[in-house]
């Protein structure tokens, strides 16, 4: 059976996923990128492989996230495509009218705006983190809530306590006071939610009109408290889709699948890079006065790929290869 | 004697006055301790909401032993330089206030030239006859323009780079005709490179130092960059007064957006990045310039960043995707 690949390697979350030919997922992994994202992706291939209950040919693979250059290094990538494109991606192909795109992830926000499917305007959160997966977990933690109970929780409050939004320390500053003031747990964990969403729509949405349908995707849509507090700011229905915490990746694969039309095989190394023994290092170089930081990845002494220099002297020809393969399929 | 500027002034009247410019934002970006820089800026007492370029060449003046004086552009600017202006007097600067006019009249921008004049000591005469001389410096720095979007043979960063300094001539014009001549020849034996996706810059210049570089990796190519085109002054007026009346960027809004429109359609621009600093006023002009200009604009923020982070790298990669669909 035939399969494509899609990997996206974020701050937080590292998410696999294999689709067939029709786009349907055949197996996914959303693991903790913990800091490692070479071990999360070898740790990812391990259980997707596990999940297979046939032989799967991967004749296309894709990465996307934070860590897309390092993974398609790693893994043998024929696609490598930044977030954006691969969230907008896997949206149109389970709502293919969508109009807006939300995604929150670990540490970082987007807003995607469609139309006929095609981006026609985005934009990401900028200043700081506030508002995103991370600061959820770290909540959830301190008030001892499962990070899965936590939106089943705010969804039992009448209304939300009010919360600052625009910076997660007075977030939580003002989410001890009111605990201590004795507002119940409910509400003022549907309060984080409203702070959150008006965080997001403070930060992302200026000047962008939101326009139903609107899909709702990225960790962070686990949690039915964020569901509503969007509906409730933005008066529309937000559409969950199935597997929303591996979009990037579903997005990575589809556009991987896209590649093949323009490539006779693919560069994928096979699963068998989980037991690989990956090293990265980096060094400044000092052929001119630039001094570009360089970063190496390497197997078993083989250097794979270098990047981060300016003149791209640095570069080797798997890199160069992959450059030329990696162009979107248009 | 050595004269820093905040911002673009007319330097014609410095180098008349026999003082050589030394353009602040310049000094600053090309540093190798920038990070330390914006640090003793904070540490000093600079707010965290404070603009970098603004607590930046603090530092670099209060480096700069051999920079006595500062002309600073307490209007058209930025409002913050009011303030640095006050602080570098505590730190001894001698503070020369330059203010371009709200409305760009000529009586009043007049006053303010002759007025600078006169603090420096030199005359109309020489103001002019210097002139004469920056102009032919600047219709060589206006070839490289066209070279980029005619002939597309220059890269983001080098159309950047004259332009942008044509604000100082890097304190010494003859050294720097020469430095242009020698790379306009350079220039002309290049082949052309058709294939990037054609841009414009807008914005004050980035404090991300490699973000041409990173604009170029991933097929794109700023023909235009407006606000360092408005500091090589394209408009080539005679008189002096309507040469900087005509510089858009202490102006209105909407004398940029006439100025950005018409280049636009000039070199067949597909997509503009409008970047602004952080807690900027400026960020606020983006929603006039996104309802008035009828073009894809991304538009981003750099604070104390120098270099691309990987938010801003994946914001680049999907406005090119954007473009190309």
């Amino acid at each position: 059976m035939e399969g494509y690949l899609g990997i996206d390697v974020g701050s937080v979350s590292t998410n696999l996923v294999i689709i067939n030919r029709e786009n349907r997922i055949i197996a996914s992994v959303y693991t903790r990128t913990m800091g490692r994202p070479i071990e999360a992706v070898q740790r990812g291939m391990v259980e997707l492989n596990q999940q297979l209950d046939c032989e799967i040919e991967i004749k296309g693979a894709g990465t996307t996230g934070s860590a897309r250059y390092l993974t398609a290094a790693m893994v043998g990538a024929d696609v490598v495509k930044n977030e954006i494109t691969a969230h907008a991606v896997a949206a149109i192909n389970v709502i293919p009218e969508v109009k807006t795109v939300i995604e929150i992830g670990g540490q970082d926000s987007k807003i995607i705006l469609l139309q006929n499917k095609v981006v026609v305007d985005f934009a990401m959160n900028t200043v700081c983190a506030a508002g995103t997966g991370s600061f959820l977990d770290h909540q959830s933690a301190r008030l001892g809530v499962p990070i899965e109970k936590f939106g089943e929780l705010a969804l039992k409050a009448k209304n939300g306590v009010q919360i600052a939004g625009r910076c997660s320390v007075f977030a939580e500053s003002d989410m001890i006071h009111k605990q201590q003031m004795g507002y119940c747990l409910e509400e003022i964990v549907y309060g984080l939610c409203e702070a959150l969403v008006r965080n997001y729509l403070n930060n992302l949405s200026k000047g962008k009109e939101i326009l139903s349908p609107v899909v709702f995707q990225g960790g962070v849509a686990a949690n039915a408290g964020m569901k509503r507090a969007f509906e409730e700011a933005l008066n529309v229905e937000i559409i969950i889709p199935p597997f929303f915490n591996v979009m990037g990746a579903i997005g990575a694969a589809i556009l991987a699948k896209e590649q093949t039309e323009f490539q006779p095989a693919t560069n994928f190394r096979g699963f068998s890079v989980s037991d690989l023994e990956y090293k990265t290092s980096s060094f400044v170089c000092a052929g001119c006065s630039n001094t570009c930081e360089v970063v190496k990845i390497q197997v078993e002494n083989e250097t794979l790929a270098r990047w981060g220099g300016r003149c791209g002297k640095w570069e080797v020809a798997s890199e160069k290869s992959l450059n030329v393969t990696c162009k979107p399929a248009n | 004697m050595k004269i820093g500027i905040t911002s673009t002034v007319p330097v014609e009247v410095v180098y008349a006055a026999g003082h050589i410019p030394v353009d602040l934002n310049n000094i600053l970006i090309q540093s190798e301790d920038i990070e330390k820089k914006l640090l003793s800026a904070s540490m000093y007492g600079f707010p965290e909401t404070c603009c970098s370029w603004i607590k930046g060449i603090f530092s670099v003046a209060r480096e700069r032993a051999d920079i006595e004086a500062i002309i600073a552009v307490v209007g058209g600017d930025c409002s913050n330089t009011n303030a640095l202006m006050e602080v570098l007097q505590v730190e001894n600067k001698k503070l020369i206030p330059f203010s371009y006019p709200h409305e760009s009249l000529y009586e009043d921008l007049k006053i303010e030239i002759e007025k600078l004049i006169k603090n420096l000591g030199t005359n109309r005469d020489e103001v002019y006859r210097i002139k004469k001389r920056l102009d032919k410096i600047r219709k060589k720095v206006q070839q490289i323009d066209k070279l980029t979007y005619e002939e597309n043979k220059v890269t983001s960063f080098e159309n950047h780079y004259w332009q942008v300094s044509c604000s100082d001539f890097l304190g010494n014009p003859d050294e720097f005709e020469f430095q242009v001549d020698k790379f306009i020849e350079e220039v002309k034996t290049r082949k052309p490179e058709l294939n990037k996706f054609r841009l414009g810059y807008l914005g004050v210049p980035p404090f991300v130092q490699n973000i041409y570089d990173e604009i170029e990796r991933i097929g794109g190519r700023i023909v235009f960059n407006e606000i360092q085109r408005q500091f090589a002054m394209p408009s080539f007026e005679e008189d002096i007064v309507v040469q900087y009346q005509k510089y858009t960027y202490p102006y209105s809004i909407f004398d940029r957006i006439e100025d950005i429109q018409e280049q636009i359609e000039v070199r067949n621009i597909k997509g503009l990045i409008h970047y602004t600093q952080t807690f900027c006023h400026r960020a606020i002009q983006d929603i006039v310039i996104k309802k008035q200009l009828n073009l894809p604009i991304l538009r981003i923020e750099g604070n104390d960043n120098y270099l691309v982070d990987s938010k801003l790298r994946t914001q680049l990669e999907a406005f090119i995707d954007m473009l190309k669909t």
